[in-house]
């Protein structure tokens, strides 16, 4: 059992490292200023929403998000899933000055999705972000689990009950073996991201959609906790991490496992109640200039856009910025297209 | 409670008239106390607030009256009551309560209640507490102790208030709370100082209710403290009038209107007209007051012939020319206040006299014009120097 | 008319910048400097292909697809044409300036964005605006840029350590960008900037304190909309940051696994646990003394009660080591009151825990006498005698209603008199300093003289962090107890003056 669990962590590494074949030409320490790229990269997110063909939008942005996804893992070093994008920050804003370059190496991602943010809305959730892309195609693969529900969370049932405590009891198993055969990650704190995500799974199972307000409180709980550890030098991995670095992070990828299983019951659980960056996009898309506005005039309260809204960000009509991933579905689901992208730059308070 | 049940319940006695300063012996209808001493006596009592003297007030209270202490702004009421109270020491002469001399009792052993101008709740108490607070300190038993909170507290209305903050309350509800806190412990005498004062014109007929349902129902002797007359009128049965220090005359409130000792109560219980006027014996033993203009005939003789006459202004009506007793006026200005007209005439001399007519009297009249006067009751005649 | 000039002034620009840029283009390549031909081959074939010629390639299909987008009527013609015409510059100076096509692409994005913002601004916001978002463009460029180069001033070339800050000037245009709309962004903005770039060796320090000095200025409301307060405020700010500088620096200025280290130590946690027993004792000492004395002097006028007023004030006038010394010389060994009280209750100051709480006291009793002065002050009299009129006798008026209602000031008082107790030094050195009872601040000292300010930097940390998370923790539980009578007598002012206008 160990030696199989061994040889599939070689092999897996063996394949990561071999995805990144622009590894050495791409080398930002270097004095090459390839970290430049996400600017550019992220520069076109401020365009693509408005110039992509309505009719064809939504296909437009899943070939983003798959983009997305092969940017982050083949080019994107720094980043390192969305804890490390903090801590990195953090890392980068100390070097101003001293390393210019790494302090380049180390912000530009964070910044240019914070700027993109503040002017054009929180784009990068909806039209980028990997992990983001991944709980929406297991979304799109399993939509059946969504089904029947108009918000999040399901009515209760025995099969649901049951598959979360198997999920739980899986888990535990796991960690149960991790723990005795090897020295644990002690700082990996990914374990806790998942546990906290096996108990949301069962809240979820058994309060279901009457606590959704109340746990999305949770981004700024875990927004702070990784700032502190930043701060702290702990270092946090968090799901899909593996992806993006060739250590073999057991924790990330148990993570990422729970993130895609809770996102079969949930659509969007990581960002609708644990995600530290979706908290910081929300504070910079609070005001941004480019805007869902809707004209009340025209809203049938039809509820369309609240049906096709995978983060309940949409009711009756109206858009709640905290929430909105900027995906544009309630745009083009909306039949008298009430919902439109508006440019507002009249002064801010 | 019937008129004359409600009358005895606030003490009212027959009509007494007394110069300034002279005691007032009042004997209680009600048998609730030994009636051997009046519930409080203050015997030429003086104060020194600084460089503020009060007094010699003398006064005295039998148990269940409702007295009154009426005057203007200034005029040392307050001091009065908290000497009472005993917040102030006394500079001279007695104060008995209950027939034992009081000056020398602390304020917590006095056992007489007192309700200041501010309400004074404590902030860190809610309602119940604030009424609970002197409970502690009487020596009814647990069970009777819940059973005064719960009767006052039902007596003043205050069942959907108990655990509000004080802070939270309005002006109306603090003063309440704050009777109902000072009547919790039973107090042989409870002192009212300005309990309408700082409340809006919405909240004084309800406080007016309260107070006299209260008077009503536990029969606390009472003194009551306002500048405002109209109180006076509403809620007191007797009323003493206050001049700098000093008790100008003290009698039920009708008599205090009707017949003043003084021209001050005269003037500040307010609307009638004061003329200086000489009185003159007449040889079938009555007196007739003589001024610049005419002269008018006098229940009895005054015992003095100078001072002032008061004429009520609804005493005062058209007249047909030549009818006895007549005199004649120009009319100043003519006002129609619905109820009555308010008319002002000049009488000879350029003596201005206030009148209220009934409503069709008033309708012919204008300004400019000549009509005659009469009297409808006698005038009433009062001592003073009319050179001052 | 006016529609079809303006058609003609698009056919005019859009086409001129299109023609300038192909014209470029097709000069380059006759000069040699671009293949065009072996860039299509070399594409089209093995795929690897010359990142200079992708670059010149892809900003002539971005022209090639602005251009007649623009002439067709499509688009703002400001924005269109600013873009155009920046995507025709980096294609002629471009690599001269910047190092690769990366970086030049790079600039280019943000260059089009500054664009956009500018023109958004002059089009829907006030001038003053775009002002600053020129003024903010020139002073980044100032920092990052002209300082090194020394464009405009050569004498200030090489004057700083920034090397490599341009493409670190293109990612704070980029948050410029993101602030210029709102005044409280772009304060933000520069407080954030400033503090990374000018104070950077205390980048955290300084923007945790100007960010609070912005948060301050810009949440300012007041009912007197005065311009001269809100300057006062800034002035006021100032000396705050002068203040909380410092100890922010030293709170954070320590990494984390230090001070855990530090908390381990053993000599350190008895010195904390010492300082927290010793200052509680001698607050509690000082509580059940000050509150009688601070009632006594708000509710009675006595001979000499001014003068005992400001003796009070006596141990924070006089300086710590003359009160250290003061007091070795009466209650020390050998001295006449320290030795009677010595052989009569065997009770010995210096060097043990009761001189230590003696100093404590000392040094406290201001703080706590004068907070519960303050307190009782504001209990009104009317408030006791209301209790009295309703039976309690004076002890239980002060008991039910005075105490209470002072509580509040009081316990901040005692608060303030544990902080000092528990930070006081000075006395400290001269009646009790010797290891076995030595609190945290004379270990702090004890340890910077023995080890210098490195190794005691940690345990300042952790004391600064300990005794201001002590402070406010007290701070909060104040809260529960009752406030002063002002809610009140405020209701019965505003009940008087409605009555009066109704009147």
């Amino acid at each position: 059992m160990a030696s199989l669990f061994s040889r599939l962590g070689d092999l897996f590494e063996r394949a990561v490292a071999n995805l990144k074949v622009l590894d050495q030409a791409l080398n930002g320490l270097e004095g090459s200023y390839v970290e430049l790229l996400t600017v550019l990269a992220l520069g076109l997110l401020a365009v693509i929403p408005v110039i992509v063909p309505e009719r064809h939008r939504q296909r437009y942005r899943l070939a983003n998000q798959l983009f997305g996804i092969a940017i982050f893992i083949f080019v994107i070093y720094t980043c390192l899933g969305v804890f490390g994008m903090i801590r990195n920050f953090h890392r980068g804003l100390s070097e101003i000055g001293r390393e210019n370059i790494v302090a380049l190496y180390y912000c530009s991602v964070p910044a240019t999705i914070l700027v993109t943010s503040m002017i054009f809305g929180p784009t990068f959730c909806g039209w980028i972000c990997p992990t983001g892309a991944l709980q929406e195609l297991i979304g799109r693969i399993f939509g059946r689990w969504h089904r029947g529900r108009k918000r999040c969370g399901h009515p209760f049932s025995w099969k649901l009950l049951a598959m979360a405590l198997a999920v739980t009891a899986i888990f535990l198993g796991w960690m149960a073996y991790l723990s005795a055969t090897r020295v644990f990650f002690v700082e990996d704190a990914s374990i806790y991201w998942s546990e906290v995500l096996v108990i949301l799974l069962l809240v979820l199972v058994w309060r279901m959609g009457a606590w959704d307000a109340r746990l999305r409180r949770l981004r700024v709980l875990s927004f702070a906790i990784i700032v502190a550890a930043a701060i702290a030098s702990l270092r946090i991995t968090s799901p899909v991490h593996f992806g993006f670095n060739k250590v073999y992070d057991p924790a990330s990828v148990l993570a990422t496992v729970m993130v895609a299983l809770a996102a079969l019951v949930v659509p969007h659980v990581w960002c609708r109640y644990l995600c530290p960056w979706r908290e910081a996009i929300a504070w910079a898309a609070k005001h941004s200039a480019r805007r869902l506005a809707t004209d009340p005039a025209k809203c049938t309260h039809c509820g369309k856009c609240a049906d096709v809204c995978g983060v309940d960000a949409v009711a009756d009509g109206k858009v709640d910025p905290r929430e909105c991933h900027m995906c544009l579905k309630c745009v083009d689901n909306c039949p008298t297209k009430a919902i439109a992208l508006k440019e507002d730059w009249k002064p801010m308070p | 409670m019937s008129e004359n049940g409600r009358l005895s319940a606030f003490g009212l006695r027959p009509s007494e008239q007394r110069s300034p300063g002279s005691p007032a012996v009042s004997a209680s209808p009600r048998p609730r106390v030994p009636a051997s001493a009046p519930l409080l006596e203050l015997c030429s009592l003086e104060l020194k607030l600084g460089a503020f003297r009060l007094g010699p007030v003398s006064l005295s209270l039998a148990a269940g009256d409702y007295l009154v202490l009426l005057g203007p702004s200034g005029c040392g009421k307050t001091s009065l009551l908290k000497a009472i109270a005993g917040f102030h020491p006394t500079a001279a002469g007695q104060l008995f309560v209950e027939g034992r001399e009081a000056a020398g009792l602390p304020v917590h052993r006095r056992g007489i209640g007192y309700v200041s101008q501010a309400a004074d709740l404590f902030p860190h108490l809610d309602v119940a507490g604030n009424v609970r607070f002197g409970l502690a300190y009487s020596r009814l038993s647990p069970l009777e102790k819940l059973e005064r909170f719960d009767r006052i507290v039902e007596l003043v209305g205050l069942e959907g208030l108990l655990d509000r903050e004080p802070a939270t309350l309005s002006g109306g509800e603090a003063r309440r709370v704050a009777l109902a806190r000072a009547l919790a412990v039973s107090p042989r005498l409870l002192l009212l100082d300005e309990p309408l004062g700082m409340l809006d014109k919405q909240a004084r007929p309800e406080m007016l209710e309260t107070l006299k349902r209260l008077h009503a129902e536990l029969g606390t002797a009472t003194v009551h403290v306002t500048h405002e007359r109209e109180e006076a009128w509403a809620v007191g049965a007797r009323a003493a009038v206050m001049r700098a220090g000093r008790v100008e005359q003290l009698a039920p409130v009708g008599e205090l209107f009707r017949r003043p000792a003084t021209r001050f109560v005269a003037e500040f219980l307010g609307g009638a007209n004061v003329l200086a006027a000489r009185f003159e014996a007449r040889p079938d033993g009555g007196a007739r007051a003589v001024l610049d203009w005419g002269g008018f005939d006098l229940a009895g003789a005054p015992g003095f012939s100078e001072g002032w006459l008061l004429i009520r202004p609804e005493h005062v009506a058209l007249a047909a020319l030549g009818e006895k007793g007549a005199f004649a006026a120009t009319v100043r200005s003519v006002s129609d206040r619905g109820s009555h007209v308010e008319a002002v005439f000049e009488a000879g001399g350029g003596n201005i006299l206030r009148a209220h007519l009934v409503a069709q009297d008033g309708a012919g009249l204008e300004a400019g014009g000549s009509v005659a006067l009469r009297l409808t009751s006698t005038p009433h005649a009062i001592a003073g120097d009319v050179r001052g | 008319m006016n529609e079809r000039s303006g058609k003609r002034l698009r056919l005019l620009v859009a086409g001129a910048l299109l023609a300038g840029h192909v014209a470029n283009y097709a000069i380059q390549a006759l000069l040699g400097h671009l293949h065009p031909i072996g860039f299509l081959r070399e594409l089209l074939g093995s795929g690897k292909v010359d990142d200079h010629e992708l670059f010149q390639m892809l900003l002539l299909a971005a022209n090639l697809a602005l251009g007649p987008a623009l002439i067709s009527g499509r688009g703002n013609l400001m924005l269109g044409a600013g873009s155009m015409f920046l995507i025709l510059a980096h294609a002629w100076v471009g690599v001269r300036v910047v190092p690769d096509p990366l970086t030049s692409g790079a600039a280019l994005v943000v260059n089009i964005l500054v664009l956009y913002v500018g023109t958004r601004l002059s089009e829907r916001l006030p001038a003053k605006h775009l002002a600053a978002f020129a003024a903010s463009y020139f002073a980044l460029f100032f920092i990052f840029v002209e300082i090194k180069w020394g464009f405009l001033i050569p004498a200030l070339k090489g004057r700083t350590g920034m090397g490599n800050a341009e493409p670190l000037f293109l990612l704070f245009v980029m948050g410029l960008c993101a602030c210029a709309r709102s005044w409280r962004l772009l304060a933000w903005f520069w407080a954030v900037t400033v503090s990374f770039t000018f104070l950077q060796p205390y980048a955290w320090e300084s923007a945790v304190v100007l960010c609070f000095i912005v948060a301050a200025l810009f949440g300012a409301r007041g009912a007197l909309r005065s311009p001269t307060a809100l300057v006062f405020l800034g002035v006021g700010l100032a000396l705050a940051g002068l203040v909380l500088f410092p100890v922010v620096a030293a709170i954070m200025g320590e990494s984390p696994q230090n001070l855990g280290n530090i908390l381990g130590d053993e000599r350190i946690q008895k010195a904390v646990g010492r300082t927290l027993v010793t200052a509680t004792a001698s607050t509690l000492f000082l509580v059940a003394l000050a509150v009688p004395l601070a009632y006594a002097l708000a509710r009675l006028h006595f001979p000499g009660r001014s003068l005992l007023l400001a003796a009070i004030d006596v141990p924070i006038v006089i300086p710590q080591s003359v009160a250290g010394l003061a007091l070795v010389r009466v209650f020390g060994a050998g001295q006449p009151l320290g030795g009677v009280i010595e052989n009569v209750f065997g009770v010995r100051f210096d060097g043990t825990l009761w001189g230590v709480c003696l100093a404590q006291v000392f040094v406290a009793m201001p703080f706590i006498v004068k907070a519960a002065l303050a307190a009782f002050e504001s209990v009104p009299v009317e408030l006791e005698l209301s209790a009295r009129t309703l039976g309690a006798s004076p002890w239980n008026a002060f008991r039910r209603v005075a105490l209470p209602l002072a509580s509040r000031g009081i316990f901040l008082g005692a608060v303030l008199a544990w902080a000092r107790a528990a930070g006081e030094f000075g006395a400290l050195l001269f009646i009790a300093s010797n290891s076995e009872v030595e609190t945290a601040p004379v270990l702090a000292w004890n340890l910077f003289g023995s080890v210098g300010s490195a190794q005691a930097g940690p345990l300042v940390a952790v004391l600064l962090g300990f005794s201001l998370a002590m402070f406010f923790l007290l701070q909060l539980a104040t809260r529960t107890l009752p406030r002063p009578a002002v809610a009140q007598n405020a209701d019965a002012t505003a009940a008087a003056q409605r009555a009066e206008a109704t009147a």
